[in-house]
């Protein structure tokens, strides 16, 4: 009832305070009546009565707090004068926002991008219960691993599917791509191969149609039907019926039987699917059959747990039944002398309630490292505006003085402060929302991910907590200043005094180190990543990329048969050669640095074969290497009289010969080649050595490589990639071969890309720290900059009555500027020294993030202080000067 | 132990003078405890008014602008039900405070 009395009585202020002041009046008046009966002359009543009543304006201002509800009315009242007060100074109230806004939309944007992916749970039915199969740490798998993320054979995941004990139930998923195109520029959606029961393991229901069952997934299903995801159907079909439509995927038509929800993605954070099949449909969509191999790791599984069954239990079952499973899926595929660690191989289960994730693996440092960051320019930004409104309270130390004699509250008063710096905080955040969005957004297309942001409750608190906590930090100190304050003292000292205060300057003095402390912290990491970042773009790789388009062209459609297929790839490259711009080109199985790679077991021949070493291998075709501009150290280049009659032979590098002991001169010298799916063991010859490249990444040095010769495969596929050196630009380079590729045949299809251009984006999340964390950086030490300035002409201002009467007693200005300067200067100091220490703390977490540099690397720290040292002493020099200019009589005369 | 402690005397003061008058404004309030205490209690006008206006506010008392005997337009308060109540509870209170203090006092 008194409250909503309370309400009732809002916006009546004014009428509520007449008539406060109307029945305190009369109050006064019948005392003075009473006082004159009693025999007092008029002007003695009068006084008698003020007497007694005291202050009336403070006597108002407190009968009026307990109506004016308690704080509700006045609350708006305050908010009003802040916003007053705010439009006053726009540039004080815009800084403030600005900064705010940067500090708290940088921390949500990667917050988002955090919460995204490392924390949130798949968007299916229990997700807790999920658990990942797969095999243990460390197994020595041969054959090709098509997946980056834990995978098995088809034959093993039959096994886990039949025995699942603790489980509710097993599936097995596999990305892949599906062409789309029926020649030109290639098209492709994400497809996933998925077991019948997939989706009723995760416990995803159909958004319309059906989802598959086990019956979907039978050997030789042929064409098994599709189920699409709701992004697909909403872009190939704008939403309109799907069911029952057929869709080519390579070249086969498939029938779509059902739509996902919208929320579903799949089991991969990060990727988006587009279509799934059966996995019984493999033979059918791909020319060749991986159903039956035990080298083919490509199935990766998850299963769910069984009521009151534990992870570990699980993980101990398999580890159990593990001799079983590969004991009974050794097929005559798998390389002999590679069978004895085959049978060693386990199986365990760990949590995967999350999903699995390669942006995990790859992000979650870089990502935690920016939040981190990101967390001190929040800090960075609390101090200074911590100490923005300090000196704006000092400067209205005044204005608080008579309103604290003329009888305001001194709760009153911090509610003013608080009032506002609630206000700035709340539109800082607001501003900080609207551009975390953007931040956000721009991320993860800078990343080329596919995610989907909610904005969640979790997000939204983060966000509240994130404005409430800075308008705390910054507010409450100058507003606890504020009250504390004595209105005599402050009067008394009027505009300024003889000598500044101790105390305040102290308090200031420490935010402003502990700026110059985490920006120092900022700047370093900042300068870190960025020469790493330049270590690995500079970095030699072996071969120069710039100037080469990839070629990747599809010819499947053309049915060449299988024997005719390496005179057809020989002629498309004879054709990419003789177009216009082309300097060389040649074929290639695996691109350096492209993500794939080809590895064997190789041995010198006459050693025994349990000496081995792991090399990886490219096919390549006759100039790759002038291709590429790779030196040739000695021995010499394939030639196009090397075919499938002649000897093996291969290139190799000079990791290789290392690596085999085959000392400074290998040419002549054969060594063995495991057997492998396609071939038995091989024995090659040496031709020819070549300088080392990068291969699999530009991280790791000295990988052995050997380019065997692509004429000497037997089995070549309808597909072709080619190198080509270009004198034109890439486009116009790409446009030619374009049309090359065309008049060949408007059957094949064909993709281009810059090879300089994808070594890049391997790149791109060294870059995001290098770039993210410059960005914070510099914001950093702007902000140390303006907090250095701040102080130093707060203090200029407070000391300009001392500055005038050490002036008139005869000190030189450059002993003022020194002064002056002398504090900047002790303040950096201890900021840089703290700094230092929490600089060589944080690097030793950037240890793994960094590349080609020491994380404790002195060269890098010194000039990062000296930077900050430089900039900053600029910045607080301009008050330095400022009061060497001060006029002594003028200063003096204004006291 | 009462809960209104010593502090709550003002208000205990202020609803018995308005349940033994029936009406009365402000200074009408003061005269009358100044009186029938013996000059040994005087409210304080800045604590008065405070203390009358969070009572309206809460319901204790309701208050009228009429006409005093000598011609002077005042507020005039009176108890609600509500402060009937409160009186008989704060009346209640402050027995067992003045006999716990009396109780402490008499300890030998």
């Amino acid at each position: 009832m008194a409250l909503l009395r309370r309400i009732l009585s809002l916006g009546r202020r004014s009428k509520v305070e007449r008539e406060i002041e109307a029945e305190l009046r009369e109050h006064r008046a019948m005392c003075i009546d009473d006082n004159m009966a009693a025999g007092m002359s008029r002007e003695e009543a009068e006084r008698e009565a003020r007497k007694r009543f005291g202050n009336p304006a403070a006597m108002r201002e407190r009968v009026t707090a307990e109506d004016a509800a308690l704080g509700l009315e006045s609350l708006w009242s305050d908010f009003r004068s802040a916003v007053r007060i705010s439009r006053t100074s726009p540039g004080f109230a815009l800084v403030v926002v600005a900064t705010l806004a940067l500090g708290i939309g940088a921390n949500t944007a990667i917050f988002e991008l955090i919460d995204a992916v490392l924390l949130q749970s798949l968007p299916v039915q229990n997700p807790k219960q999920l658990v990942q199969l797969r095999l243990t740490e460390g197994a020595q798998t041969r054959g090709n691993n098509s997946t980056p993320y834990p995978a098995v054979t088809n034959p093993i995941w039959e096994k886990l599917r039949d025995d699942h004990e603790g489980l509710s139930g097993t599936a097995a998923w596999a990305e892949t791509a599906f062409s789309r195109d029926s020649g030109g520029d290639a098209r492709f959606v994400s497809g996933l191969y998925v077991s019948g029961v997939f989706f009723r393991v995760l416990g995803v229901r159909p958004f319309a149609g059906r989802v598959f069952t086990s019956a979907d997934d039978q050997p030789g299903c042929g064409s098994p039907g599709a189920v699409i995801s709701y992004g697909f159907w909403q872009q190939e079909f704008g939403g309109r019926q799907a069911l029952g439509q057929k869709l080519m995927l390579n070249n086969k038509p498939v029938e779509i039987v059902g739509v996902t929800p919208a929320n579903f993605f799949g089991v991969a954070v990060g990727d988006n699917f587009d279509v799934a099949v059966p996995i019984c449909a493999q033979p059918w969509l791909e020319t060749k059959n991986i159903l039956n191999a035990s080298t083919q790791w490509w199935l990766s599984v998850i299963g769910r747990l069984e009521p009151g069954c534990s992870g570990r239990q699980v993980a101990a079952h398999l580890d159990a039944i593990s001799p079983g499973i590969f004991a009974s899926t050794l097929r005559p595929d798998y390389p002999r002398e590679s069978i004895r660690d085959y049978l060693a191989m386990k199986l365990t289960a760990e949590p995967a309630s999350s999903g699995v994730s390669m942006l995990r693996e790859t992000y979650s440092d870089p990502l935690r490292f920016l939040l981190g960051i990101a967390g001190l320019v929040l800090l960075i930004t609390c101090a200074n505006l911590a100490s923005l409104m300090l000196a704006r309270t000092a400067a209205r130390e005044r204005d608080m003085a008579v309103r604290l004699a003329v009888g305001a509250g001194r709760w009153r008063l911090i509610r003013l402060v608080l009032g506002e710096s609630l206000l700035l905080s709340l539109a800082g955040g607001l501003c900080g929302a609207a551009l975390a969005q953007g931040l956000s957004r721009a991320l993860v297309a800078y990343l080329h991910l596919s995610l989907g942001f909610t904005l969640d409750w979790r997000l939204f608190a983060f966000l509240l907590g994130m404005s409430l906590l800075t308008c705390l930090l910054f507010g409450l100190a100058a507003a606890l200043r504020a009250s504390r304050t004595a209105p005599g003292a402050a009067l008394k000292t009027g505009g300024r005094g003889m000598t500044a205060s101790r105390g305040g300057l102290g308090f200031r003095g420490a935010l402003v180190a502990s700026q110059v402390a985490l920006s120092l912290v900022l700047l370093f990491s900042a300068l870190l990543f960025t020469e790493s970042l330049r270590n690995l773009m500079t970095d030699d790789l072996g071969f120069e990329a710039k100037g080469v388009v990839t070629v990747w062209a599809d010819f499947s459609r053309l049915h060449v048969p299988a024997n005719r297929r390496a005179a057809f790839q020989q002629e498309l490259l004879d054709r990419i050669r003789s177009t216009p711009g082309v300097e060389k080109a040649a074929s290639t199985n695996i691109v350096p640095l492209g993500g794939s790679g080809w590895d064997n077991t190789v041995w010198i021949d006459g050693h025994d074969s349990t000496q081995r070493e792991i090399s990886n291998f490219s096919s390549v075709s006759p100039d790759y290497f002038s291709a590429l501009r790779i030196p040739i150290v000695s021995g010499r280049d394939f030639s196009s009289q090397d075919t499938g009659q002649s000897p093996r032979m291969a290139v190799v590098n000079e990791a290789f010969a290392r690596k085999l002991g085959l000392g400074a001169n290998p040419i002549g010298a054969r060594f063995w080649r495991e057997a492998t799916t396609s071939y038995p063991a091989q024995l090659i010859e040496i031709v020819g050595l070549v300088k080392d490249t990068k291969y699999h990444s530009i991280r790791r040095s000295d990988e052995p490589i050997a380019y065997l010769a692509s004429a000497q495969d037997t089995d070549a596929e309808s597909n072709i990639q080619v190198l080509v050196r270009t004198r034109d630009p890439l486009d116009t380079e790409e446009e030619a071969l374009r049309h090359t590729l065309h008049e060949v045949s408007a059957a094949i299809s064909f993709q281009f890309g810059g090879l300089e251009d994808q070594i890049q984006q391997s790149l791109v999340a060294e870059r995001l720290l290098a770039t993210l964390s410059g960005f914070f950086g510099g914001l950093a030490v702007i902000l140390a900059m303006t907090g250095l300035y701040g102080v130093m002409s707060y203090t200029v201002t407070e000391r300009t009555t001392e500055i005038g009467i050490r002036m008139a007693l005869g000190a030189r200005r450059t002993s003022i500027t020194g002064m002056v300067l002398s504090k900047a200067i002790m303040l950096l100091g201890i900021g840089l020294a703290i700094g230092t220490g929490l600089s060589l703390l944080a690097a030793s977490a950037m240890a793994s993030l960094l590349f080609g540099l020491k994380p404790r690397d002195p060269a890098t720290l010194v000039g990062a202080a000296a930077l900050l040292a430089g900039v900053t002493l600029a910045a607080s020099l301009i008050p330095s000067l400022r009061a060497a200019n001060v006029n002594p009589i003028d200063s003096l005369r204004a006291e | 132990m009462a809960k209104n402690d010593l502090q709550g005397a003002l208000d205990l003061l202020i609803l018995k003078t308005l349940s033994q008058l029936g009406s009365m404004h402000g200074y009408g309030i003061v005269l009358h405890i100044r009186r029938v205490s013996e000059e040994l209690l005087i409210v304080e006008e800045g604590s008065l008014y405070p203390a009358l206006h969070r009572m309206q506010q809460n319901g204790w008392v309701r208050a009228k602008w009429a006409i005093t005997d000598y011609g002077r337009k005042a507020k005039w308060y009176e108890l609600t039900r509500a402060g009937r109540e409160q009186l008989a509870s704060r009346e209640k209170n402050w027995a067992q405070v003045v006999q716990g203090v009396d109780a402490v006092l008499r300890f030998a």
